[in-house]
């Protein structure tokens, strides 16, 4: 079930004018929380890729300085 | 003795505007006055004697010697400083050193040097800056503290490899600087110009809706800064117009659009309009 919720994040990214898909892409990396530290692997591993999505932090976006 | 060359000049040119109407007195008595080639003596006067100075030249003073004769006219001669009562000697003019007090209304505006992550956030690169202050003023030499602020809403962004895309939603940056200078002012009849340097603490914050305390940044920094400007004054109001660079090194660039943009400097150039009172 994690790609319907990947693609739902991505569509959310793009209604709000996100459209090129490296940047999306980017960005679903970027804020997804890393898992399996506890099992000492790094944070992009092959038991769970990236980590688990976080659609807030996505789509919360940036400030100047956090 | 060649590396006091520049002490007889610089006490020829400090005492040289006020020394009409001052006086000397004589400190040792059968005091020697001598005549412009320092050979001749024109007169030998006693201790206590008191002579007006016309000005100084170096070492010596050049004083108006009495007519020994009614009917003679008065002579100019010469009289060296160690024959001078150091008291009397302390006639030497002195710049004014009267402190002052001014209150200050000040408005900038201020181009940030983290331009990239300011213009993708609030859609400029600067901002406003109201405040106001205070300054001490001892004679040219000059001591100020100021707090201004500078408040923003634009939105949040994302940015992917330069790229910036904004999200709609608000994201609100306070600034707070208070800085202290010291300077010197060229005190002139209406326009003086002036230098100074500071240091200063920068207060930070950014919020954004939908977002609680914890989401939010807030920090104090470090800055210095350099300035100069020129003050008109008119009686007890005076204008000025000043030009500031600040610089708060390692301040952001740690995250957000500003890590993205690889800005780490919080200040920037300050263009700003100041109204004192006082003086």
């Amino acid at each position: 079930m994690a790609t319907p919720h990947v693609a739902g994040v991505a569509a959310l990214l793009i209604s709000q004018g996100v459209t090129k898909p490296a940047a999306i892409e980017s960005v679903l990396k970027q804020t997804a929380r890393p898992l399996g530290a506890a099992q000492g692997l790094p944070p992009r591993n092959d038991e769970y890729g990236y980590g688990l999505v976080q659609p807030r932090a996505a789509l919360l976006g940036t400030g100047v300085a956090k | 003795m060649k590396k006091h060359f520049w002490l007889p000049l610089l006490l020829a040119l400090w005492a040289a505007p006020a020394s009409a109407q001052t006086t000397v007195r004589i400190a040792r008595d059968q005091t020697t006055i001598w005549a412009a080639d320092y050979k001749t003596s024109i007169a030998v006067v006693p201790a206590g004697a008191v002579l007006t100075v016309v000005r100084r030249h170096g070492d010596w003073y050049e004083v108006i010697v009495p007519p020994a004769d009614p009917g003679v006219g008065a002579r100019n001669g010469f009289v060296f400083k160690d024959n001078v009562d150091a008291e009397a000697r302390s006639y030497l003019p002195q710049p004014p050193r009267r402190i002052g007090i001014v209150g200050i209304a000040q408005f900038g505006y201020q181009r940030f040097a983290a331009q990239k992550s300011f213009d993708a956030v609030l859609g400029q690169a600067g901002g406003p800056f109201y405040g106001g202050g205070a300054e001490v003023r001892f004679g040219g030499l000059f001591l100020n503290a100021s707090i201004e602020r500078f408040e923003k809403t634009g939105q949040r962004v994302l940015v992917v490899d330069g790229d910036v895309f904004k999200m709609g939603i608000a994201d609100t940056i306070t600034l707070t600087p208070v800085a202290a200078a010291v300077g010197y002012r060229f005190v002139r009849e209406r326009a003086t110009p002036y230098l100074g340097a500071g240091v200063g603490r920068m207060s930070y914050r950014e919020q954004a809706a939908f977002t609680d305390a914890s989401e939010g940044f807030e920090s104090r920094f470090a800055s210095y800064h350099v300035l100069a400007g020129v003050e008109f004054r008119n009686d007890w109001v005076a204008s000025a117009f000043e030009v500031q660079y600040t610089r708060a090194p390692n301040t952001i660039g740690v995250a957000g659009a500003s890590a993205a943009f690889h800005e780490s400097n919080l200040g920037g150039l300050v263009g700003r309009v100041k109204v004192l009172v006082g003086r």
